[in-house]
């Protein structure tokens, strides 16, 4: 994991409808000195990372969420920053032709399957980060 | 066009609408929260179960049919017995599966996305032969909670609008089912607020038998 003090700089969107979720994200990722932004309104995060574009660097959101579902997110996000980096989670089964159905143009950086296990999100965000 | 509003109460109030609907009904159930819809089913799915009277079939998009499964489970009566799910299962009185794989007929191996349209006539066969089911069985028929939500899964991905197939689904089934079924379609209140415009509201209000809506 990249040390704290250059994490410092590092916003991190976390968004789920599940509050116990972006939770659980949010205090995993603080403990190494991420900025971390969680939501469980995609209404509310597609505005915070408006107003904060310039310093988010990534994403990490739900698939499955009501108003608007994780890949219109997604898509959103990444016609306001094409560079930052996107994580996606769900409970449910998908594969690479579910994905790229989806998301046919768009690159996706990790992919966690949920039960949330923070072990996985360390490792990935340390793949991402080096 | 005539405005027609849902009939509102606590999930006490929307599970007694439910609970004391006839066959035939065709209802839209609007949820504000999810803990909220649990409740409703579950309680239903235990009176129902308990009394062996019923099919249940429950189409979840928001929850896993695992998570289903635990919270049907975990849904403790007066007396303290909790449901036995899996007996339930096994002997076909509850099936629980994915909205998706429900109305889009889904497969892993399916890579033909382009064109995600409900299997209509898949669906109404299935509730058919579960009806025919449930009378060889001793039943009295059967009932179906039908999440909405995996409409919008293609919002992204084709070019078509998944609310106006919503809504043309919708419609295309009768307000009155001719047969031992009750129907509750079931909406997220962020999806049928967001998602819809007024005028689809209004169809979807008009058309279905009752409109409920469940509130804190």
């Amino acid at each position: 994991m990249p040390d704290t003090d250059n994490n410092n700089h590092k916003f991190v969107l976390a968004l789920d409808d599940e509050f116990d979720i972006v939770t659980l994200i949010k205090q995993a990722l603080q403990k190494y000195g991420f900025n971390i932004f969680a939501f469980t309104d995609p209404f509310m995060a597609l505005g915070h990372f408006n107003l904060n574009v310039k310093d988010y660097s990534i994403v990490i959101s739900d698939i499955r969420m009501p108003g608007m579902n994780g890949y219109e997110f997604v898509k959103k996000i990444k016609q306001i920053k094409t560079e930052v980096k996107v994580i996606l989670m769900t409970a449910f089964e998908i594969n690479d032709i579910d994905l790229s159905n989806h998301l046919p143009t768009i690159k996706i950086d990790a992919f966690i399957q949920k039960p949330l296990s923070i072990k996985q999100l360390r490792h990935i965000m340390e793949r991402i980060f080096n | 066009m005539e405005q027609d509003l849902p009939i509102t109460g606590s999930t006490n109030d929307i599970f007694e609408q439910i609970n004391q609907a006839e066959y035939g009904a065709h209802y839209l159930v609007i949820y504000p929260e999810l803990v909220m819809l649990r409740d409703i089913y579950s309680r239903y799915v235990k009176t129902h179960l308990e009394n062996n009277d019923e099919i249940v079939l429950i189409t979840s998009y928001y929850e896993t049919i695992d998570s289903v499964r635990q919270n049907l489970s975990s849904q403790i009566s007066a007396n303290n017995d909790s449901i036995d799910i899996r007996k339930y299962e096994n002997e076909g009185s509850l099936i629980i599966m994915d909205s998706v794989k429900g109305y889009f007929g889904l497969d892993d191996d399916d890579d033909d996305d382009d064109d995600k349209l409900p299997h209509k006539d898949g669906i109404l066969t299935f509730l058919k032969q579960l009806v025919k089911g449930a009378e060889s069985s001793g039943k009295n028929g059967v009932c179906v909670f039908a999440d909405i939500g995996s409409f919008y899964h293609y919002h992204s991905s084709n070019g078509n609008n998944s609310v106006d197939q919503l809504v043309e689904y919708e419609l295309s089934l009768p307000s009155k089912y001719d047969m031992k079924l009750k129907g509750f379609c079931i909406y997220h209140k962020t999806d049928f607020d967001k998602r819809l415009a007024e005028e689809q509201k209004q169809k979807l209000l008009n058309h279905h038998g009752k409109a409920l809506l469940t509130i804190k």
